[in-house]
C-alpha cells in the first residue's frame, strides 16, 4: 500500500458515473458535471498560507459511496416536533423529512426540495464546496420570505452508517426584514473505534436579504468513527445580521470552512466557536470575512481545548478591500492545552487594503491551566479534577453562553463536560492528592 | 512668506552616486557550474569549500522558486553578476584602501563613525571586503573581526565548526544560492568572557550595475561573553534590478549576549531576499534588531532557535514600504528547549502603493516545557491603494506554554493629527511625529546617533506623505 500524503483524500467514486446516478436523468448533471472537474483540479488546500496545515489521513472513505436518495421531502409526525421549535427537519441517509408546525406554517416557512440545478457559490475555488456540489446526495432549501419567527427551526443531521457517505446541501433564505433562528443537530450511533470510514460532507448556503437576522447554532457530536466536512458561506444584504455559534466537539477528522461575504452597507456577524478536541482527533476550521461593503462588522471568537493526541488548526483571513471603510472586525482564537501531547495551531491573518478602518484586529494566546487558579479552587474544597474541570468550563464558557438559544447552550454544557470527563480522567492529575 | 519645510532634505542622493570602477575581476553575467569555480578558483579556495559551494548550487537548480511572499517573476538570475572584485585584500588601515572606494565610504560618513563610537568596521564593496579593523585593546583579548573569506583561511577551526550548521545550503532556494556564490561578509569571533563594549560595525555598499551582493556573516559569541554588531546597507540607483541574497549565521554560545542591528537602506531597485538564523544556547540572548526602509522586494525573517535551557529571543522587526515597494518582513522563534523566552514586536508602515506584510512563526516543540512567548505586530497604512497583511503563525505542542499574540491595522487618527496641527505643527509634520512615535520601539533599542539618523529616514520617507 502506498503511503497516503497528508492533503490526499481518494474517493474511488468521484466520478463521472456516480453524478449520473445522482441527478437520474434529471437537471443538475453539468451543474454536478463541473464541480466535479474543480474537485479533480483543485489542491485540498489552495490558500498556500495554510498548506503546512491539512491532514486527511484519517478519512478512509474511498469506498463510501453516496446512496442515490430520493428527493422528495417526507412528512414527519407534529409528535417529532421538538418542544418550542417552530419546525423540524431531519437529513439522513433516508433523505429528507420535515415538520412545519402551526405558527412556522402562518409564517410563511417554506421548506423544499434543493432544486437540482441550484449552482453553488464558492465550488470553483474550494475543493471541499466542490465536491459537495458534485456529489451531493440530499438537499433542501428553507426560505422565509419576511416577517419573524420567534421559535428555532431545528436541523437534525444524521451522520451515515459505517462504510457509506452523506452529501447533504442545505440553502437558507431569509428575505428583506426576515428573522429567525436555526439549531444544527449534528449527530450519530456510536460504530466501531478506528479509522473514520464514513463521510459527512454538509454545505450550508445562506443568503440574507436587507435588515435580515438570523441566529444560528450549530453543535457537532459526531462519533468519532466520522470524517467531517462542512462549508458555509454567508452573503449579507444591506444591514443584515447574523450570530452564529458552532461547538465541534466530535468526529474523528474535521475539516471546515465558514465565508462571510459582507457586501451590505452596515452589515454584521458575530461567531462564536468552541472546539473541543482528545483522543486522535483533528479539528481544522478556517474562516474568512471579507469585509466588502461599507461600516460593515466582524466578531469573531474562537476558543479549543485540547486534550490526549489532538490537534486544532484553527485559522481566519479578514479581509479588508478598499470599498470597505469603516470595517470594524475583531477575530480573536485562544487555545487551552490539556495535555503533553496535544497541538494547537492558531493563524489569524489579516489583509487590508483600506485605512479608513474603525478597527482591524486580531489576538491570541495558548496557555496551560494556570496551577495558581488550581491551588485557589482546592483551597475551597474542591479536588484537583473538579478544579481543572471547573476552570477548563470558565475558559469555554463566554463562547458557550453566547448560544443565541438557553437550552441550547445547556446541551452544549452537558456534552462538554461528558467529554472534559473522559479527558481528565486520561489525564494525570499534575498536582496529585 | 517662505517658511522652510523641516529640516528635512532629501539626502538620499548622497547614497545614489556610483563609481565608474574598473573591477580588478568579474564573472560573466548569468550562473552556471563554471561561475561558482570560477569564484571559488579566485579566492583560491580549500576543496571542500568548493564542494560545498557545487552541492549548493545543484540544490539552487533544483529547487522551485518560493510560491508566496513577494512577486520574484521579473527577477531574471541570468541578468546578474555573481562576483565583482574591487580591491587586491582587505586592509587593516583605512589608508591603504584604494582612494575610489575610500572617497565612497568617506562621503558616507563610515571612518568617522568609527573614530567617535565603534569598537570596529568593517566595509564591503560589491562582493569583497575592503576594509576590517577593529580597536587594538579588543584584538588582544581575541575578539576576531574580520572579512569571512580571510576567517575561513585565519581560523579554519572555529569556520569549519560553525560555518552553514545555522542555516544549511538547503534551507531554502536563496540560501542555496548564496551558499554556491557567497563571498565577503563578517566573521566575527567573541571569546569567553569577553564583553565588546562598543557596536562593530558592518557597511555593505552595491556599486555595480545588476550586482549580485552574496556576503555570508558568521558570527560566534562564546560562552558569557556579548557583543553588538550593527550593519547598514546602500546602493545607487540604477533603475535595472540588483540582488542581495545574505546569509547571517549567529552562534550564541551558553549564556551570551548578541545583538543585531540592521537599518536597510537599499535602493528601490534591489531584491532583497535575506537568510537571518540564530542559535541560541542554554541561557544564552539573541536579539535581532531589523528594520526595512529600502529595496523593491524584501523577504527576510530572523529567526532565533532556543536550543537550550532559559535562551531568550527578542525580535524587533519594523519595516516602511513606499511607492513601489514590497517588504515582506517577521520574524521566526522555535522553542525546542524548557523554560525558553520569546518576545517579538513587528512594526509596518505603509504608503504610496506600498505593501507591507508581516510573516512571523512562533513554534514550540514537544518537551519545551514552561516556555512564555509574546507577539505584537501592528500596522500603519497612511493611504488608500496601500496595502498591510498579517499572517502569524502559532504552532504550540507544549501544554504549559504562555503564549500571547495580539495585531491592530489602523491609520493616523485624525484626532491626533488634528491636536498636533493645533499646537503648531503642518500636517505632515504631525504625521512625521506620529510615525516616529509608533517605531519607536526600534529606535529606542538603537545607539543615539544610530536613532537619530534612523529618524531622519523615516522622516525622508514620509516628506509628502500627506498632499
Amino acid at each position: 500500500m502506498t503511503r497516503r500524503a497528508l492533503a490526499d483524500l481518494p474517493l474511488e467514486w468521484a466520478t463521472t458515473e456516480t453524478i449520473t446516478k445522482l441527478s437520474a436523468g434529471g437537471p443538475g448533471l453539468s451543474e454536478r458535471a463541473a464541480a466535479l472537474a474543480a474537485f479533480h483540479a483543485l489542491p485540498t488546500e489552495s490558500n498556500l498560507l495554510f498548506t503546512g496545515y491539512v491532514d486527511l489521513r484519517a478519512a478512509e472513505v474511498e469506498r463510501a459511496a453516496p446512496a442515490v436518495l430520493s428527493q422528495e421531502i417526507r412528512t414527519l409526525s407534529d409528535a417529532a416536533l421538538p418542544e418550542g421549535a417552530a419546525a423540524l427537519i431531519e437529513i439522513s441517509s433516508a433523505g429528507v423529512g420535515a415538520y412545519i408546525g402551526a405558527e412556522a406554517s402562518a409564517a410563511g416557512l417554506k421548506i423544499a426540495p434543493l432544486n437540482a440545478a441550484t449552482p453553488m457559490a464558492g465550488a470553483a475555488e474550494d475543493r471541499t464546496a466542490a465536491l459537495i456540489a458534485a456529489l451531493w446526495n440530499t438537499g433542501v432549501s428553507i426560505s422565509l420570505g419576511a416577517g419573524r419567527l420567534a421559535a428555532p427551526i431545528v436541523i437534525r443531521i444524521l451522520a451515515p452508517e459505517v462504510g457509506t457517505s452523506l452529501i447533504a446541501r442545505i440553502a437558507v433564505a431569509l428575505g428583506d426584514g426576515a428573522e429567525a433562528s436555526i439549531v444544527e443537530e449534528i449527530n450519530g450511533s456510536a460504530a466501531a473505534a478506528g479509522a473514520a470510514t464514513s463521510l459527512l460532507a454538509t454545505s450550508s448556503e445562506i443568503t440574507l436579504g436587507a435588515r435580515a437576522s438570523l441566529a444560528l447554532s450549530s453543535i457537532q457530536d459526531l462519533p468519532e468513527d466520522r470524517a467531517y466536512v462542512t462549508v458555509r458561506r454567508h452573503t449579507f444584504g444591506e444591514k443584515a445580521q447574523l450570530q452564529l455559534a458552532v461547538a465541534q466537539v466530535g468526529a474523528r477528522l474535521v475539516r471546515g470552512r465558514i465565508d462571510h461575504l459582507l457586501a451590505g452597507d452596515g452589515s454584521g456577524v458575530r461567531q462564536v466557536e468552541v472546539v473541543f478536541g482528545a483522543g486522535d482527533q483533528i479539528h481544522d476550521l478556517t474562516t474568512y470575512s471579507l469585509h466588502s461593503g461599507q461600516k460593515t462588522v466582524g466578531d469573531l471568537l474562537a476558543k479549543g481545548v485540547f486534550a490526549g493526541n489532538a490537534r486544532g488548526y484553527i485559522k481566519g483571513v479578514t479581509t479588508i478591500p478598499r470599498s470597505g471603510r469603516g470595517t470594524n472586525s475583531y477575530l480573536g482564537e485562544f487555545g487551552m492545552l490539556l495535555s503533553k501531547t496535544a497541538r494547537s495551531v492558531a493563524i489569524p491573518s489579516l489583509w487590508i487594503d483600506q485605512p479608513d478602518c474603525e478597527r482591524a484586529a486580531h489576538g491570541s494566546s495558548v496557555g496551560p491551566i494556570d496551577p495558581a487558579q488550581i491551588f485557589y479552587l482546592r483551597s475551597r474544597g474542591l479536588t484537583d479534577a473538579e478544579a481543572r474541570r471547573t476552570i477548563v468550563m470558565g475558559f469555554l464558557e463566554p463562547v458557550v453562553a453566547a448560544l443565541p438559544l438557553n437550552a441550547e447552550a445547556e446541551r452544549l454544557r452537558e456534552v462538554l463536560a461528558a467529554k472534559l470527563d473522559a479527558a481528565l480522567v486520561k489525564q494525570p492529575a499534575a498536582l496529585a492528592s | 512668506m517662505t517658511v522652510a519645510k523641516e529640516t528635512v532634505r532629501d539626502e538620499r542622493e548622497q547614497y545614489a552616486f556610483h563609481d565608474d570602477i574598473a573591477y580588478l575581476r568579474e564573472t560573466k553575467a548569468g550562473l552556471t557550474e563554471a561561475t561558482v569555480r570560477e569564484i571559488s578558483e579566485t579566492k583560491e579556495e580549500p576543496a571542500w569549500m568548493l564542494e560545498y559551494r557545487l552541492r549548493a548550487y545543484k540544490h539552487f537548480e533544483a529547487r522551485a522558486m518560493p510560491m508566496w511572499g513577494g512577486d520574484l517573476t521579473k527577477l531574471d538570475f541570468s541578468k546578474i553578476v555573481y562576483y565583482r572584485k574591487p580591491s587586491e585584500r582587505e586592509e587593516k588601515s583605512w589608508d591603504d584602501v584604494p582612494d575610489q572606494i575610500k572617497k565612497t565610504f568617506e562621503r558616507l560618513g563610515i571612518p568617522e563613525a568609527e573614530r567617535k563610537f565603534l569598537s570596529g568596521v568593517g566595509a564591503q564593496y560589491d562582493s569583497e571586503v575592503v576594509y576590517h579593523s577593529v580597536r587594538e585593546d579588543l584584538e588582544k583579548l581575541g575578539v576576531v573581526f574580520m572579512g569571512t573569506d580571510q576567517g575561513m583561511k585565519e581560523y579554519p577551526e572555529i569556520f569549519k565548526k560553525y560555518f552553514g550548521t545555522v542555516v544549511p545550503a538547503e534551507d531554502n532556494k536563496f540560501a542555496a544560492l548564496n551558499s554556491a556564490v557567497w563571498s565577503g561578509g563578517s566573521f566575527v569571533y567573541v571569546p569567553k568572557g569577553v564583553d565588546v563594549p562598543l557596536p562593530l560595525q558592518a557597511y555593505f555598499r552595491i556599486n555595480g550595475q545588476n550586482t549580485g551582493q552574496f556576503e555570508r556573516t558568521l558570527i560566534v559569541v562564546d560562552e558569557g561573553a556579548s557583543l553588538h554588531y550593527i550593519e547598514g546597507c546602500t546602493a545607487p540607483n540604477w533603475a535595472t534590478d540588483s540582488l542581495h541574497v545574505a546569509v547571517v549565521e549567529v552562534i550564541a554560545l551558553p549564556g551570551a549576549k548578541v545583538r543585531y542591528t540592521t537599518i536597510q537602506n537599499w535602493s528601490n531597485d534591489v531584491y532583497n531576499l535575506v537568510t537571518k538564523r540564530a542559535h541560541a544556547h542554554a541561557g544564552a540572548t539573541v536579539e535581532w534588531i531589523d528594520a526595512n526602509t529600502g529595496a523593491q522586494l524584501t523577504m527576510k525573517y530572523p529567526g532565533i532557535y532556543l536550543l537550550g535551557e532559559k535562551a531568550h529571543a527578542e525580535i524587533v522587526s519594523v519595516a516602511v514600504a513606499s511607492k513601489g515597494q514590497h517588504q515582506d518582513t517577521g520574524a521566526k522563534a522555535v522553542h525546542l528547549a524548557p523554560n525558553t523566552t520569546s518576545r517579538i514586536v513587528g512594526k509596518s508602515v505603509c504608503k504610496d502603493g506600498g505593501v507591507a506584510t508581516y510573516r512571523g512563526t512562533v513554534r514550540v516543540a514537544p518537551g519545551a516545557t514552561g516556555v512564555t512567548t509574546s507577539v505584537r505586530c501592528d500596522a500603519l497604512i497612511l493611504d488608500e491603494g496601500s496595502r498591510s497583511e498579517t499572517y502569524p503563525y502559532i504552532d504550540i505542542q507544549e501544554d504549559d506554554t504562555s503564549m500571547s499574540h495580539e495585531a491592530t491595522v489602523g491609520r493616523v487618527s485624525d484626532d491626533q493629527i488634528f491636536y498636533l496641527m493645533s499646537r503648531g505643527m503642518t500636517e505632515n509634520e504631525a504625521t512625521n511625529l506620529i510615525v516616529q512615535g509608533f517605531l519607536e520601539v526600534f529606535t529606542k533599542e538603537l545607539p543615539m546617533e544610530y536613532a537619530l539618523e534612523f529618524n531622519r529616514l523615516i522622516r525622508l520617507e514620509m516628506e509628502g506623505a500627506l498632499g
